[in-house]
């Protein structure tokens, strides 16, 4: 199955990419395809996506394709499928 | 929202081309109007909206910003001068506005937003425009917006992005719904384009004239995502947090 997953903002700009397409054997929960790809962009990459400990970052907003995704919520990949990896702003 | 007020032949004669537009015409001019709104700060982004506002007739603008024009604000920030470095924004600002109509009230209060004076600021106007830079004055004008009620535009940018949700408390998700602690990596400074900033100010500015006088559909439980690099804008549906601590108890 293909996944297609997009960064905004200042995750686009410091992991220097703007979307990857992933390849999946099996379906997998949303929250752990972000984690486990946030590991592959540098560290300050990864710790704007992920906290210490671990979890999704709390004011990361996650949308597959136009719905949003709670932390908490179970939500499983499809085959194209679009995940959006959005950054908190506040320029005025 | 407000109360109309009726137009003089003046005014018939300034906002004719857009009382031609359906389902607005003379009675959404008159409620615009009998509406005020305050604008948080008027930077790249607040300074458009204000304008576009301004040019649009809303009766009564409150705007509030704190602060001497710097020559770094002057990319963007387009009621800031060359002439009034050194000076107070806010007259800058006033003073711009009122140049471009001097047919509505317009309010300058040389403050940012603060603990201290966000409950008045918020009490006196129908609806909120939020073009702050930091997270600490959005959260407060968010909290303070939804303890009162108001119509909140929230309205951000970062480098060509931009983001823009409209909040009707206890009806759509609130700010803190989204971000439900301040963001640890936001910095004061970002990179922006005046044309980025101020793309983002005229939806705002729409989404109030929408919220107050009933027009089309405004950004209600959706948030707007534009990428201004490739010009990719995209909607997606965004709900309430049953466990905000600021409108989780609100129905
Ligand atoms: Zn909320």
């Amino acid at each position: 199955m293909k996944v297609t997953v997009e960064y905004s903002s200042q995750i686009r700009r410091i992991g220097g990419v703007s979307s990857e397409t992933v390849e999946l054997d099996t379906s997998c929960q949303v929250q752990e395809l972000v984690k486990q790809l946030a590991g592959d962009h540098g560290e300050s990459f990864r710790s704007l996506i992920i906290d210490s400990a671990g979890n999704l970052q709390s004011t990361i907003l996650v949308f597959v394709n136009d719905k949003q995704i709670s932390r908490d919520a179970s939500v499983e990949v499809a085959d194209n499928d679009m995940v959006h990896i959005i950054a908190p702003m506040a320029g005025g | 929202m407000g109360s109309k007020k009726a137009l003089t032949d003046a005014e018939r004669a300034i906002y004719e081309w857009q009382i031609w537009v359906p389902d607005f015409g003379e009675e959404g001019q008159e409620i615009l109007k009998g509406s005020s709104i305050l604008i948080s700060r008027c930077g790249g982004l607040g300074s458009v909206v204000a304008y576009e506002l301004v040019a649009a007739g809303v009766g009564r603008l409150v705007l509030a910003h704190g602060g001497d024009v710097k020559p770094s604000d002057l990319n963007r920030q387009l009621v800031m001068t060359h002439d009034w470095i050194g000076k107070p924004r806010i007259e800058s600002a006033v003073r711009r506005l009122r140049e471009l109509n001097p047919h509505i009230t317009i309010e300058g209060v040389g403050e940012n937003v603060t603990d201290g004076n966000v409950e008045q600021l918020v009490a006196e106007v129908y609806l909120v425009v939020d073009c702050a830079p930091l997270f600490e004055e959005r959260f407060l004008m968010n909290r303070e917006a939804v303890r009162q009620g108001k119509p909140l535009i929230e309205c951000a940018m970062y480098d060509l992005d931009a983001q823009i949700t409209t909040i009707i408390p206890g009806k759509t998700p609130c700010l803190q719904c989204l971000y439900p602690e301040k963001p640890p990596v936001w910095k004061r400074q970002f990179p922006v384009f005046g044309a980025v900033s101020g793309t983002v100010g005229c939806l705002g500015a729409m989404e109030a004239i929408k919220v107050l006088t009933g027009l089309g559909e405004p950004l209600l439980d959706r948030f707007l995502v534009c990428n201004l690099r490739d010009m990719t804008f995209r909607t997606f549906n965004i709900t309430r947090n049953p466990d905000c601590k600021i409108c989780g108890g609100l129905t």
